[in-house]
């Protein structure tokens, strides 16, 4: 996280000192200045959402294909889905129908306490079920 | 990562007890083959309807080397937040911009309502440079959007991170109908086209090329993601202002931005 935060600092002091922007005056002008807001906001990865998107998704193909993969689909809860496979890839999932998340029986549901202690999964969130694939694309 | 033996067990008693439709999952096709857009910026100064969502934040700050009709530099600062999910409800980024970086006394804020339809489509609304100091603000004044971003589902190739095409089309008030005074004054009119819209074509991994109309001019530019961990930065510069049509000539403009999901 620190080299992260070195980058960006370096990547901003190099674009504020090459464009000046640093000494620039605020003007009350009448030139509608147009901000280049878009490139500070508008970048999907910046968002959080679309990083790695496709080449997540298929590593994590065995996640979704065979008996195993199903059931190591099933030791995730949401959190955990959410994590390897990005927010909008498992909600697109979820959308299309593909997979749902179901909250564990009240048996099997455990703290993640109890999970540290080795005695109990950490199904603290809802469980992702597979289903069948029906119907058109979302 | 290794998986603790109980939990496989328990996993594996779980998966027959899950109903499955009688048979094993298969990823379906269309989910293969489903272009999404890539990680750089689509557009320098047009909104696309690609947004902040699921607690993620951003900072940012962009400049342009010199503003319209004025030799001296501009930046800005960006802070943000998405929240909501896009896809199986709404998505809301909410944004504070400082546009003086010397007094920081020049404060507005930008929405977006986002949702993704389907096949690469995701639809906008929007507004920015809201509730700016009149007194002092050198931008266009309230403006609000309505934008459309597709990626083309029929272009692209067979190497992946390289050829998808992205883009945007859009209609606003504010900043995409009107030109500035200065604008009128020098004889270039004084409406925009109201319609705006971006291209954006990943000419490498991560590295798209854009090309935009802003309702006003014509703009064109670069924009690199770089994945460092969980903490994506994105570098972009461009060239604004590249037709006659408002403005006193070509400026350059540069931004970065870090994000962060919280």
């Amino acid at each position: 996280m620190g080299k992260t935060i070195k980058h960006f600092m370096i990547a901003t002091g190099l674009i504020l000192a090459f464009t000046g922007a640093g000494r620039g005056q605020e003007v009350n002008s009448d030139v509608n200045i147009p901000f280049p807001r878009e490139l500070v906001s508008g970048a999907p990865a910046i968002n959080g959402l679309f990083g790695g998107t496709t080449a997540l998704f298929s590593s994590s193909l065995r996640l979704f294909q065979g008996s195993s993969a199903q059931a190591g689909a099933a030791t995730l809860n949401e959190d955990q889905t959410r994590e390897e496979l990005g927010d909008f890839m498992t909600s697109l999932l979820v959308k299309a129908g593909i997979i749902a998340f179901d909250r564990p029986a009240p048996d099997v549901a455990a703290s993640g306490r109890s999970s540290e202690n080795g005695s109990r999964p950490a199904w603290v969130g809802r469980t992702p079920l597979m289903l069948p694939v029906r119907g058109p694309s979302p | 990562m290794k998986t603790p033996l109980p939990l496989m067990a328990l996993a594996l008693a779980g998966s027959f007890l899950i109903p499955m439709g009688g048979q094993a999952q298969q990823v379906p096709d269309w989910l293969l083959k489903l272009k999404l857009p890539n990680s750089g910026a689509k557009a320098s100064m047009t909104p696309t309807a690609w947004g902040a969502a699921f607690g993620s934040a951003y900072l940012g700050t962009g400049a342009a080397r010199r503003s319209p009709y004025l030799p001296s530099a501009d930046g800005i600062v960006e802070l943000g937040y998405g929240m909501g999910d896009p896809v199986l409800n709404v998505g809301i980024q909410i944004g504070t911009t400082v546009s003086d970086l010397s007094e920081f006394n020049n404060v507005s804020f930008s929405f977006k309502l986002h949702r993704y339809l389907a096949r690469g489509t995701t639809i906008a609304l929007g507004g920015e440079s809201l509730f700016s100091n009149d007194a002092i603000s050198d931008d266009a004044g309230d403006t609000f959007y309505l934008v459309v971003s597709h990626v083309v589902q029929t272009l692209g190739s067979s190497r992946p991170g390289i050829g998808r095409v992205h883009v945007s089309v859009g209609v606003g008030t504010g900043r995409f109908a009107r030109k500035s005074d200065r604008d009128f004054s020098e004889g270039k009119g004084r409406n925009g086209t109201i319609v705006f819209g971006n291209l954006a074509v990943e000419v490498a991994r991560d590295l798209n090329a854009i090309l935009e109309w802003s309702g006003t001019n014509l703009l064109t530019g670069l924009s690199r993601t770089v994945q460092t961990g969980s903490m994506p930065i994105m570098i972009s510069i461009g060239l604004a202002d590249l037709t006659g049509y408002s403005g006193n000539g070509v400026r350059l403009v540069a931004a970065a931005a870090v994000a962060i999901s919280l």
